[in-house]
């Protein structure tokens, strides 16, 4: 009897509990699992400062921009230790949709254009709807605006059209909804962000933290868009405004630009910046930390030597060709600064007691000089963490930017042209009796070639041949109508709905 | 699950035969997402759905054929028909298995709607082209050279292009066929197990199809210029491979279907009397596991398990040993 009652009353409270709760959603409040939840961002200044730093660490993913780039181009063979290196494609222009590499600088790019929007979004009110004002808020957008310019600079140039979002950060339920934006679309956002960054951004050559996008690196990359988009009035107009500031200078030895002594110098516009501070180790994910994997790959195998032999052995990756070396005139300095012959080195310094490993595949014997691993300049998992920056925009290519605007600008200015030209040549040569005095076509032909001599080995030749229509006649296996872009990942399509480039 | 069983000859002989559904819900799965949308990992959902329909016939044998004779068989037949229902919560996702090197990053295998789970995408070759006019007749094909292969135009629209891959092979069997068959005369006892699959196609992906790597001794009946061979497995040889001949194709799919006499047993019981005052039975036999494999497969092993995206990719796993085992079984 008594167990009875018992049952009954559990049965109704049973059904009284189960009836309350029989509504169609369950009402839930993150902060009851969750100490932090999003309503806990961006609530003081330190808080959206922070933010902003992480919309430039994406910029430390992109290492292999530049080995894609140079190996892609007539500069440098993909080398490493056979065939089997994933560069090789790129060598042999017989790359596919299913890339790792590919995918990783489009993984990057539309991650720091996420987090560039998620910024965007709660600039006015943070998430939990309250306004967070503080000086240098409208400059502290300007880098974030000229972030996220350069991510979708880096996209359109390898992959044309792309999806394009900025009032918000993307999520899982956006997945369905994604379109490839024509590539004039992009440009047009990519020219909008540039300008409001040029506005917000303060004038100098360097701000105090080295590394942020100041408004003259915004200036020189406007400048190098609108190249892209062969809007040479504007771009001359932007790039002259660069040159006229004084703000930068061109170093006399082109090699001390490249050592560790000549990060953001007077040269520099803008760097990627690679620090060892937290030394990063996961093999999985080769290029997700703070420094680059790019002179490790640039490295001379097995490089061995006294105590006083200041370079580092790394993987024979990304090889200038004989071809590039022999590009250069007698007395050009870059030479030396861009290709590195070790058999050379080694018979001018017997005392440095040098031995090494001849490059396995596709030995050229040539190295990549400006982004050569030297010793000390990385630490924990070594081949990781080198903390050798990215020269992104150097003033050098500030001159042959403005160069060519002026050159092929509606109303050219060939006098200006050459003169910036020549400053490009004459830091080269150490004096001015190597300068051009051409005009019109062959002034333009003669800036083109010195953009290859003086930028070789930093990851934009392909662009510029394919930019200039030059990369058919120059790259073996090079196909007009489909190399022009790089496959998008073969994910976006499958998963993402989005159409593959032509002919991949 | 419908199914009967018969038995006749005083249940020497009994028939069973089953029509099975079973359906597996909410596999896990890491939500695939397109990269646009950035970097952060979706959790784990359950979100594959699959289902298994075939018949399943087991027709057994038993009989005390003389005093001391007895023998003993099982044949079991099944087919499997495995079908994907569902991907994601709006079932279109495809998704794909990881990616592995052989000379170029390759993903093989898919999770689709309508699909066998984890079925093998790619292109499907045509043999090679002889010369140049063969290549100029074909469907567009950048950079092809007589010795290259030819692939198809799946969606006829002039152009190999990556729009033209469909499926080239299942890793799953059509049917498997299971057959336990045991003897016995006086104290010897003989008993052997044989297995065997058709259809299940394994993809080659053991093959280092690099300029420096070691090659496979097919690569001597190579394309050496015209006529010599037409066999797509068997294009030209070279460093510079334009045309992309090691991209995933139906080149490096096989039929793996096998027999496979998996379990050989032979004992003896020793006689009651002599041993009874120690043990209540003694028996000492000998075993051969994975005896012998009948297959066309020109791999290590055609059966070869794994998870969805695993399963038939065959990356030169260890092969299942043959072993040799003598052994005692005592009863006390």
């Amino acid at each position: 009897m008594q167990n009875k009652i018992y049952i009954k009353i559990v049965a109704t409270l049973f059904l009284t509990a189960s009836l309350a709760s029989c509504k169609k959603w369950v009402e839930y409040e993150p902060k009851d699992d969750y100490t932090v939840t999003n309503l806990d961002y961006l609530k003081s200044e330190t808080d959206y400062r922070t933010m902003a730093v992480s919309v430039y660490t994406p910029l430390q993913w992109l290492n292999e921009t530049v080995t894609i780039n140079d190996i892609a181009s007539d500069n440098a063979v993909s080398g490493g230790q056979d065939d089997q290196e994933p560069q090789n494609v790129f060598d042999n222009m017989n790359f596919e949709p299913v890339n790792n590499l590919l995918a990783d600088q489009w993984k990057a790019c539309f991650e720091g254009i996420n987090r560039a929007n998620y910024l965007h979004q709660f600039k006015d009110a943070n998430p939990g709807g309250t306004a967070v004002d503080f000086a240098g808020k409208e400059s502290l957008y300007g880098e974030i605006y000229f972030l996220r310019a350069y991510y979708y600079f880096t996209l359109v140039r390898l992959f044309g059209d792309v999806p394009l979002f900025v009032d918000r950060r993307l999520g899982p339920t956006d997945a369905g909804s994604l379109t490839r934006a024509p590539k004039a679309e992009v440009y047009a956002q990519i020219e909008a962000d540039l300008n409001t960054a040029i506005a917000a951004l303060p004038a100098v050559a360097q701000q105090v933290d080295k590394g942020r996008a100041t408004k003259y690196a915004a200036q020189a990359l406007l400048g190098k868009v609108l190249i892209y988009e062969e809007k040479f009035t504007e771009a001359a107009a932007v790039l002259d405004a660069v040159i006229t500031s004084n703000a930068f200078t061109l170093v006399p030895d082109m090699r001390s630009i490249f050592l560790s002594a000549g990060e953001n110098g007077p040269e520099s516009v803008f760097e990627i910046q690679f620090s060892n501070g937290t030394p990063y180790y996961n093999w999985g994910a080769p290029t997700r930390g703070q420094g680059s994997i790019h002179p490790q790959q640039c490295g001379v195998r097995g490089m061995n030597g006294s105590a006083a032999m200041p370079y580092a052995p790394g993987w024979s990756l990304d090889l200038p060709t004989q071809e590039l070396a022999n590009a250069y005139e007698a007395g050009d300095q870059r030479k030396a600064a861009t290709i590195f012959d070790v058999e050379a080195y080694k018979n001018a310094n017997p005392g440095l007691m040098i031995t090494y490993q001849v490059a396995p595949y596709k030995n050229t014997g040539l190295y990549s000089h400006k982004y050569q691993p030297m010793k000390g300049e990385t630490s924990g998992q070594i081949e990781f963490n080198w903390t050798n920056n990215f020269r992104t925009i150097r003033y050098a290519e500030v001159y042959l930017l403005a160069a060519e605007a002026f050159n092929r600008a509606a109303a050219p200015n060939d006098a200006k042209a050459r003169t910036y030209l020549n400053e490009v040549r004459a830091r080269a040569f150490g004096n001015h009796s190597h300068d051009i005095n051409a005009s019109g076509t062959a002034l333009k032909d003669a800036i083109w070639k010195e953009r290859r001599l003086e930028l070789a080995m930093e990851g934009d030749r392909y662009f510029d041949l394919v930019r200039t229509g030059q990369a058919a006649a120059k790259i073996t296996g090079f196909q007009t109508g489909k190399h022009e872009v790089f496959p998008i990942p073969q994910n976006e399509v499958i998963v993402g709905g989005l159409p593959q480039n032509p002919n991949y | 699950m419908l199914g009967f069983d018969i038995s006749a000859f005083n249940n020497k002989l009994s028939l069973s035969a089953d029509y099975y559904v079973k359906r597996t819900n909410g596999q896990l799965f890491l939500p695939v997402l397109p990269w646009v949308i950035g970097q952060i990992e979706p959790p784990a959902a359950n979100l594959g759905d699959t289902r298994s329909n075939g018949i399943d016939l087991t027709l057994t044998y038993n009989d005390q054929l003389s005093k001391n004779f007895k023998f003993g068989s099982i044949l079991t037949f099944t087919t499997v028909n495995n079908k994907v229902l569902r991907t994601d919560a709006n079932g279109a996702a495809k998704i794909l298995g990881p990616s592995f090197y052989i000379g170029q990053s390759q993903s093989v295998t898919v999770y689709e709607k309508g699909q066998s789970p984890g079925y093998f995408y790619g292109y499907v070759t045509q043999g090679l082209f002889q010369n140049d006019a063969e290549i100029a007749a074909a469907p567009t094909q950048p950079n092809a050279v007589p010795g290259d292969i030819r692939y198809k135009d799946i969606n006829g629209d002039g152009a190999i292009t990556s729009a033209d891959q469909t499926k080239i092979g299942d890793p799953f069997a059509d049917f498997t066929v299971g057959w336990n068959l045991t003897m016995s005369f006086k104290n010897i006892d003989f008993s052997a197990f044989t297995y065997a699959s058709y259809g299940n196609d394994m993809y080659r992906a053991y093959e280092r199809n690099g300029p420096y790597t070691n090659k496979f001794r097919r690569v001597l009946g190579r394309w050496t210029g015209e006529g010599s061979t037409n066999d797509a497995t068997t294009p030209r040889y070279t460093f510079n491979d334009l045309n992309n001949n090691n991209r995933v194709s139906d080149r490096f799919v096989e039929d793996a279907s096998f027999i496979k006499i998996k379990d050989i047993q032979l004992g003896y019981t020793l006689p009651a009397s002599l041993i009874k005052r120690v043990f209540k039975s003694m028996r000492i036999y000998g075993q051969v596991r994975n005896a012998f494999t009948f297959t066309k497969y020109s791999g290590f092993d055609p059966e070869l398990g794994g998870g969805i995206f695993e399963t038939g990719i065959d990356k030169g796993a260890f092969p299942q040993a043959r072993t040799y085992a003598i052994g005692l079984d005592f009863k006390f």
